[in-house]
């Protein structure tokens, strides 16, 4: 064997040492989703709990997710979840690149004031505010009402700063270019402006998705009629009532976590880039 | 030059129109905000405000408010399970930061290099941070289940386990902080690294041909370069554990016992259990003042650190 040969073994054996531990740490966080799997698979003739545990269902049978999706209204807090992400996401954007655009390409009296008073919003007691919010979304009338959900949710410091620091990127030629050719200052930020900003919208719309679908203090706070539960609600609620029934639950969950999951698999890149701006701001 | 002086005559003449065209008061600015300060202004200042009132009150929803002063405050030094749930909130504080911020460091230099398939194994050691707290909690329920996945791994390994982890007030916490752990880990991952991926390519280049081992790399290179990105993990992992709710809620209730009782939960039992709004205030405020103390001192460690070097 010359040193070639041997130079090209040792990388090969670096790289399967490499590969299986990637692959063992891979099971610390996948192991878990995957027992969760098989677990709502196994017929009701197979212990969940016995030992040694087994991860393959022997036969694998669709009886639990029939039921999880029958019995108990999963439908509903999926399509609740839903609803609620098609209402919530896209006012959350277009408010927040509303509010950001003045206090990035504007001149006007009190601009540094508004916005350290917004900046200021994300270091306000979240604990503390917890009661007085629930007090005055309480005295609006919107308890125990999707109002309660979105109203309070519309708006953020944090995306408000991330959103002016993508606006403050933009060369202001190009708003002036528009300002001469006639355009108004929404037609400016609307048409011009805001489409340059995509990779942060979508970064903003990925954490508004996962934040409105994950949601679960303030749900159980403000929400005590059943049929308005989104799903992760729902979950606590049926885990409390039906967690003895293993199996259902787990295809329960799994079901809860296919959207998510299907969602982060599409939209993985701007997870990465939201994340690294968020971290630069 | 002269196109210079062109672009800035015409740059000039673009300035003075836009104030001949804002000689009256523009108020377009104040439309794109108007929305903002009406919400921000009634759900986060105005409870703020509130806050404070409420937590010199005794307020029960149905009653009016009622002034009791420092009432509330002084209830809360005598009350045991007060001060039992900031106790667990150190302890959850001392397992689950370890955990998130020196382990990530590794998951982080494992996965970054190039090679095939590696961004399936980032995503794999993200998935647990995408998913819903409420979904994993009930999961690691089960595997914590005294014939559960955990214990069968350590009967597995030659630990004879047959504990009941949740349900024991020694290894409740332990428990639900390694949950947390798991579930933020991929999170710290990728902030750490964003971080070694900004370590200058030339510098470990030349260590390397200096000989350095990549252990010393690692300890002299990059740790060293790691320092602000440390400190941003410190703060942000402490704020989370501070304010952990739905995995205790879940998980264990407080129970057993409260030995898992935390300050937040504590907080949503008095509000929404028990309507004392008053006092779960006062406790609110408390926490608030926790949180702004811990991350002051965070700031200034990380701050000391960059002096010294």
């Amino acid at each position: 064997m010359n040193d070639k040969q041997l130079y090209k073994w040792r990388k090969i054996g670096k790289n399967v040492f490499l590969y299986v531990l990637l692959i063992s740490v891979s099971l610390i966080f996948i192991g878990p989703f995957l027992w969760l799997l098989s677990t709502a698979l196994k017929s009701n003739a197979q212990d969940v709990f016995g030992f040694p545990p087994s991860f393959i269902p022997k036969p694998a049978v669709f009886d639990h997710f029939i039921e999880a999706w029958t019995a108990i209204p999963f439908p509903r807090y999926l399509l609740n979840s839903f609803l609620l992400l098609l209402i919530m996401v896209p006012s959350h954007i277009f408010l927040t690149a509303l509010t950001a655009y003045p206090l990035a390409r504007m001149n006007f009296p009190g601009r540094t004031f508004i916005f350290y008073a917004i900046i200021a919003t994300m270091f306000l007691p979240e604990e503390g505010k917890l009661v007085p919010l629930f007090i005055i979304v309480e005295k609006l009338g919107m308890v125990d009402s999707w109002w309660g959900l979105i109203v309070p949710g519309l708006i953020g410091g944090f995306s408000i700063f991330l959103m002016r620091q993508a606006y403050l990127t933009i060369p202001k030629e190009i708003e002036e270019a528009a300002i001469i050719d006639g355009c108004g200052p929404f037609r400016v930020w609307w048409s011009v402006i805001l489409p340059l900003t995509k990779p942060t919208l979508a970064a903003l719309s990925v954490f508004s998705f996962i934040s409105v679908w994950n949601s679960f203090m303030w749900p159980l706070i403000i929400l005590k009629d059943e049929s308005l539960f989104p799903i992760a609600l729902g979950l606590a609620y049926l885990s409390g009532t039906f967690g003895t029934d293993v199996k259902t639950m787990a295809a329960g969950v799994v079901i809860s976590l296919v959207p998510i999951i299907i969602f982060y698999i599409l939209m993985q890149r701007h997870f990465v880039s939201g994340l690294q701006g968020s971290i630069k701001g | 030059m002269a196109l210079n002086q062109v672009e800035t005559s015409i740059r000039q003449s673009v300035v003075v129109a836009k104030k001949r065209r804002k000689k009256k008061f523009n108020f377009i600015p104040y439309i794109f905000l108007l929305p903002a300060i009406v919400l921000l202004s009634t759900f986060e200042y105005l409870p703020t405000l509130n806050a404070f009132y409420y937590s010199f009150t005794e307020y029960h929803i149905l009653a009016p408010a009622e002034w009791v002063g420092m009432e509330n405050y002084k209830t809360m030094m005598q009350d045991d399970k007060f001060w039992k749930a900031l106790g667990n909130s150190m302890k959850y504080f001392l397992i689950t930061v370890p955990m998130v911020v020196i382990l990530p460091l590794f998951l982080a230099i494992l996965v970054n290099r190039k090679i095939k398939g590696i961004n399936f194994f980032r995503l794999i050691y993200y998935l647990p941070v995408v998913t819903a707290m409420v979904a994993v909690a009930i999961m690691w329920k089960y595997l914590y289940h005294p014939s559960g996945l955990v214990n069968a791994f350590l009967n597995g390994i030659g630990i004879n386990a047959e504990t009941n982890w949740l349900l024991n007030t020694k290894t409740a916490i332990p428990a639900v902080s390694i949950l947390e752990a798991w579930k933020a880990m991929g999170f710290y991952m990728l902030i750490y690294l964003a971080g070694l991926q900004a370590v200058s390519k030339e510098l470990i280049e030349a260590a390397r041909i200096d000989g350095a081992s990549p252990l010393r790399i690692l300890w002299h290179v990059y740790l060293p370069q790691l320092r602000p990105v440390f400190a941003v993990t410190l703060v942000m992992a402490t704020l989370g554990t501070v304010q952990m709710f739905t995995s205790i809620y879940i998980m264990t209730g407080g129970g057993p016992l409260d030995s898992t009782m935390s300050l937040p939960l504590y907080i949503y039992q008095k509000a929404f259990v028990q309507l004392d709004m008053g006092y779960a205030t006062a406790m609110g405020i408390v926490l608030w003042v926790i949180l702004m103390i811990l991350t002051i001192i965070n700031y200034k460690i990380s701050r000391g650190g960059h002096s010294v070097q």
